[in-house]
């Protein structure tokens, strides 16, 4: 049983602006403690059958400079690993917008694990595609990585599940709708969104994640 | 089993996935591969997702699709389009009358308005005054 609520606040959400390697950027930063030593966190983020086990199956040359594919994921190249405090990847959907995300670890105060995950995309892309379609891209971006982050704290917490359908499940549902929601706020108080805009952008974001919730399944 | 529904042109377009898949169609075919992942790094959604978002252009006929090896290639459709673009064109002809009148309205206040301005710059004799109307009269 998840316990939705205080996973939720047990996230820091922001949009930022932190660069990508060819030039400005606009980011989405994820930051929270997990219960487990630094050592074992950053084991969990980097060895593929522990990958395997809660984010997906991956494949590829996992050091400096090699590449990785996730299945029906992301692929991208290993741009920084410094055990075992930072790694830095790009990230793409195929022929999609080249990304980076990088994962930066620190030991908390009483043998926890704090963990910061920053995507950033170009900024001339994610500015265009807001103009044009809002920012529910953004929201939709932000929940999967609250549903990934949540998916570590299981299984660093030794539960066992399938990364690939946990996400159907009612409670991944409705932690993905307040995920939404929490992204949402995060975005309007960066960009200054108007409320009507910011309304049809979590919506779009909760159909995705969480159909069912609207009782519109078409 | 796929059944073709009708479905309205603008609950097709009110979805913006499907207006950013139409708009990355309008370039020419392009693969499912392609146009998924694209649409998975801006949208941040799933792989079925987007075949499903497919799937709603394709039976409305908004985009086609034919093979090509293993590769599915989609193009834009054009009639639906049409449709849509022929129903906006009574609203295009109905605003574009309401813009020509109020253009008409506008060069009707114009010579009032140099009055009034006239009127004041005499009172005030500002250089801000004659900086803003040398503006305004281009």
């Amino acid at each position: 049983m998840i316990d939705i609520v205080n996973q939720i606040n047990a996230t820091h959400r922001e949009i930022g602006n932190h660069p990508v390697t060819t030039g400005e950027g606009r980011s989405l930063l994820l930051r929270r403690v997990y219960d487990a030593p630094i050592e074992d966190v950053w084991n969990a983020c980097t060895d593929p059958g522990r990958i395997s086990r809660w984010l997906a199956p991956i494949d590829g040359d996992l050091r400096l400079g090699g590449t990785f594919q996730l299945k029906d994921n992301a692929g991208g190249r290993i741009l920084r690993c410094e055990k075992p405090h930072l790694i830095k990847v790009t990230w793409a959907f195929g022929d999609g917008m080249p990304t980076e995300v990088e994962v930066r670890l620190a030991p908390g105060t009483d043998g926890g694990t704090t963990l910061e995950l920053e995507h950033a995309a170009p900024a001339e892309i994610v500015d265009e595609m807001v103009r044009t379609y809002g920012p529910g891209g953004t929201i939709g971006i932000g929940g999967g990585w609250d549903l990934t982050l949540l998916g570590l704290d299981l299984f660093l917490d030794g539960a066992t599940f399938d990364p690939a359908t946990w996400e159907d499940t009612a409670e991944a549902k409705e932690f993905a709708t307040r995920s939404c929601q929490a992204w949402g706020a995060a975005i309007q108080a960066a960009w200054g969104t108007s409320d009507d805009d910011i309304a049809a952008a979590i919506q779009f974001g909760v159909q995705h994640f969480a159909p069912d919730a609207e009782g519109d399944n078409n | 089993m796929i059944f073709s529904v009708p479905v309205h042109a603008f609950d097709v377009l009110g979805d913006p996935v499907r207006r950013r898949i139409l708009e990355l169609l309008s370039d020419g075919e392009r693969t499912a591969g392609t146009v998924t992942g694209v649409i998975r790094a801006e949208f941040g959604i799933s792989q079925p997702a987007v075949s499903q978002h497919l799937r709603v252009l394709r039976e409305s006929g908004f985009a086609t699709v034919r093979a090509d090896g293993t590769r599915r290639l989609y193009a834009v459709d054009s009639p639906p389009l049409q449709e849509v673009d022929l129903w906006l064109e009574r609203f295009r002809g109905f605003w574009s009358q309401r813009l020509d009148a109020l253009g008409t309205e506008l060069a009707r206040g114009k010579p009032e308005r140099r009055r009034q301005r006239e009127n004041t710059t005499t009172r005030q004799s500002g250089e801000q005054q004659n900086g803003s109307e040398s503006e305004e009269d281009t």
